[in-house]
């Protein structure tokens, strides 16, 4: 969204797009300042908060990126990606759901 | 409970059956579903967002049948693009064709319940009669996962069945649901959707007492995507897909073209032997074989053309491309959607157009619907493959490929470029506004099922065929009349037949009318034959090859295949000159490239963006594009060669 988060920002604002393929994250905040249409529309996506999320890989020059969340693949563009914030996931496999 | 359309499935719409609606996100499987309980074609494929308009039909069920609609997919029911704004209407009745549904049948993938879930607490919060299918059972399990239906039943409070939707696996017990579809349970305690921390709970607990077991990534899928998304091979492969996709199309379906032109050779020896000379042996031989069956020897191309597009659809690549594509396609300010919309406009640009609907931005799907006629579409195939058959010698060569094919594949790259190009310049200035929201599913990867597949071909090249039947049939014996009188006996009743032929021909109606336009399209070397055929044009586009085959064999009824390369200027300063020079044929390409030829084009802009301004401009610029292009590339033509 803004200019000054560019490529590398500090760990405590990383959002989806810092996330590297290969990594998993944990949604913790789907920015309030979102269209509420586009917000609602990640929510339905899968990209709510406390989900789990894991970047596949991203497309020829860096987007879209493509995401695996609730068990699906969805790729977004970068702006997006930059809107919904993570937190980093510490080894720590104790997925809910299995 | 509204009665209309009778189906295939050899049950009719009764009178007071209870209507059923299904609902679930896209790429669920709901249209295989729909087909399997109707019989009907709706149009399946594995990219999110095929149906993009409701079909209706009849399911039978053991004690009689309900009738089904089927919806578009919707991640929502807060809408938030055109088509899901359908699926919310026709829910709340808001539709007037057809009443709302006494039931809702909501169908999830269940690969990814903890996600479609969401849909199904919302379809549960409207209080309808509900009932759940499962589909991707197979799936679910070959990826290790699991989920127990009885105990789901029971958590959600409304009967669940799973299925293998396009496999027909399950069908007979969703058909016993159905019977019961007026009494299926409503939702007591509205699951809570208003709050995402409270829903996700909701989820949770559902799927824990359903114990389902998240299914891991499929491996068959990373694997090939490896190489397919690959920032480098995943390119190259497009690339790869994108040029053979065109060479197939000459080097597959030239032998099975000639054949069937050599049926309709034969037919034509046999009509002129029996049928005498006469004007009824001439509407027969030039009319009906040699015009419209001229233009259905292509129905090998179109065949082949749609075969490829639905087994890429099919199998998932779509969906890559617009992975892939997306990074261009933002350079024309659209997104990877539009990339679909796109390729399916290779095929026509209606189901293009419609294809929109998906694209939530409105600005975006008029600058769409604007730029995909622009795409070479099916119905411009068999012109441009007449012209580069003169144009090019087909033992011409470009390495190992078919240099014809290779001319084709140009002409849809230019009408690729051209797409991007105006989508770009609507966007920044009638259609100006900043980045949207794009979001694209990446299906695995499915095998698809020969039932599918045939589906997908057998409707639109049906389409085809009627279209050769009524508007092409009609517009081409339109022409023969007007080619063909006043029939001046008196005149010609000195002359050898061919002479005779082209002097009733120059002196005709049509004649008249080409030579009365022949000033506006002189500059770019048409001569008024071809005039008359691209006045036929704009009625569709085949009709140009018909009247070229009509003047043909009018020329020369010996040898008609030739007597295009052999027509010549018959007056004004070329007159004695070969009319399809180099320069002439490839001004016809880029004017038949550019311009709006098509009323059902335009009839579908006009239902999409509610109004007559966007067809009308579109039939302005696009008529500037096709004569400026034209007349350069004449130019340039005559200089490179000269
Ligand atoms: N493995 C599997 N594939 C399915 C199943 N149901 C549908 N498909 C495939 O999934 C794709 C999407 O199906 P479609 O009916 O077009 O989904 P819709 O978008 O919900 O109408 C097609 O390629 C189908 O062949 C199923 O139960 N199992
Ligand atoms: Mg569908």
């Amino acid at each position: 969204m803004k200019r000054s988060k560019r490529e590398s920002s500090a760990p405590s604002c990383a959002t989806l797009c810092d996330v590297k393929p290969g990594e998993d994250a944990c949604i913790t905040l789907v920015e309030g300042a979102l269209d509420p249409v586009v917000r609602r529309r990640l929510g339905a996506l899968g990209f709510r908060e406390g989900e789990q999320v894991t970047c596949l890989r991203r497309a020829p020059m860096g987007s879209p990126i493509l995401f695996r969340v609730c068990g699906a693949e969805v790729c977004l563009r970068k702006e997006q990606a930059r809107s919904v914030r993570v937190a980093e996931q510490t080894p720590e496999p104790v997925a809910a759901a299995s | 409970m509204s009665c209309h359309g009778s189906t295939e499935s050899g049950v009719g719409v009764l009178e007071g059956t209870v209507e059923v609606a299904l609902l679930g996100s896209p790429n669920t499987g709901k249209s295989s579903l729909f087909n399997r309980l109707t019989g009907l074609s709706a149009a399946t494929g594995n990219y999110p967002g095929v149906t993009v308009t409701r079909s209706r039909g009849t399911a039978r069920t053991p004690s009689g049948s309900v009738t089904v609609t089927d919806l578009p997919g919707t991640y929502s029911l807060e809408p938030a693009s055109p088509d899901e704004e359908v699926v919310l209407d026709h829910l709340e009745g808001r539709l007037e064709s057809d009443a709302a549904p006494d039931a809702l049948l909501v169908v999830l993938d269940s690969t990814t319940l903890f996600r479609s879930l969401g849909l199904c607490a919302e379809a549960l919060a409207l209080g309808h009669p509900t009932a759940v299918v499962l589909t991707m059972v197979d799936e679910l399990r070959a990826r290790g996962g699991d989920v127990d239906v009885t105990a789901l039943s029971r958590a959600l409070g409304v009967p669940v069945v799973e299925t293998v939707a396009h496999r027909g696996r399950g069908i007979e017990d969703v058909r016993e649901l159905l019977d019961a579809a007026a009494s299926w349970p409503v939702a007591l305690i509205p699951p809570p959707c208003d709050d995402d921390a409270q829903l996700r709970g909701w989820i949770r607990s559902v799927l824990d007492s359903a114990r389902y077991r998240v299914p891991g990534s499929s491996v068959a899928t990373s694997r090939i995507d490896r190489v397919l998304l690959h920032p480098v091979w995943g390119s190259l492969v497009f690339l790869a897909v994108m040029f053979g996709f065109f060479q197939v199309i000459f080097t597959v379906a030239a032998p099975i073209q000639d054949a069937v032109q050599g049926v309709f050779d034969h037919w034509g020896e046999l009509a002129a032997t029996n049928l005498g000379s006469g004007f009824f042996a001439d509407f027969v031989g030039t009319a009906l074989i040699g015009g419209v069956g001229g233009v259905l020897v292509f129905l090998p191309q179109i065949m082949l053309l749609y075969l490829m597009i639905s087994v890429l659809e099919a199998v998932g690549y779509m969906s890559r491309a617009a992975f892939l594509m997306d990074r261009i396609m933002a350079r024309s300010g659209l997104d990877g959607r539009a990339f679909v919309a796109m390729l399916s406009s290779t095929a026509c640009a209606v189901p293009g157009i419609m294809a929109t609907r998906t694209m939530p931005s409105s600005r975006d799907r008029i600058a769409t619907i604007m730029s995909a006629p622009l795409m070479t579409c099916s119905a411009r195939l068999p012109v441009y493959l007449v012209l580069i058959a003169l144009l090019v010698p087909d033992d011409a060569r470009l390495g190992p490929f078919s240099m014809q094919g290779a001319a084709l594949f140009a002409m849809y790259l230019l009408g690729g470029l051209a797409s991007l190009t105006v989508a770009r310049v609507f966007k920044a200035t009638l259609l100006r506004r900043g980045a949207l929201p794009f979001y694209l599913e990446m299906p695995p990867y499915r095998l698809p099922t020969l039932r599918g597949i045939l589906r997908a071909v057998w409707v639109p090249v049906w389409m085809f065929v009627r279209k050769v039947g009524t508007i092409i049939l009609v517009v081409t014996a339109v022409l023969w009349v007007l080619i063909n009188f006043p029939a001046r006996e008196a005149e010609t009743a000195r002359m050898d037949e061919a002479a005779a032929q082209s002097y009733v021909m120059e002196n005709s109606f049509a004649g008249a009318a080409g030579k009365a336009v022949e000033p506006v399209f002189e500059p770019l070397g048409f001569d008024w034959r071809v005039d008359i055929g691209l006045i036929g044009s704009f009625a569709a586009r085949e009709v140009f090859v018909s009247t070229m085959g009509q003047v043909a064999a009018a020329e020369d009824p010996e040898d008609p295949g030739d007597a295009l390369r052999q027509l010549t200027h018959t007056h004004g300063p070329h007159q004695g000159a070969q009319v399809f020079t180099a320069p002439t044929i490839v001004a016809l390409m880029l004017f038949f490239a550019f311009a709006m030829q098509c009323v059902s084009t335009l009839a579908t802009m006009r239902r999409e963006t509610n109004s007559w301004k966007w067809p009308a401009l579109a039939v302005a610029y696009m008529f500037v594009l096709a004569y400026g292009t034209a007349w350069l590339g004449h130019w340039i033509t005559g200089l490179v060669i000269s």
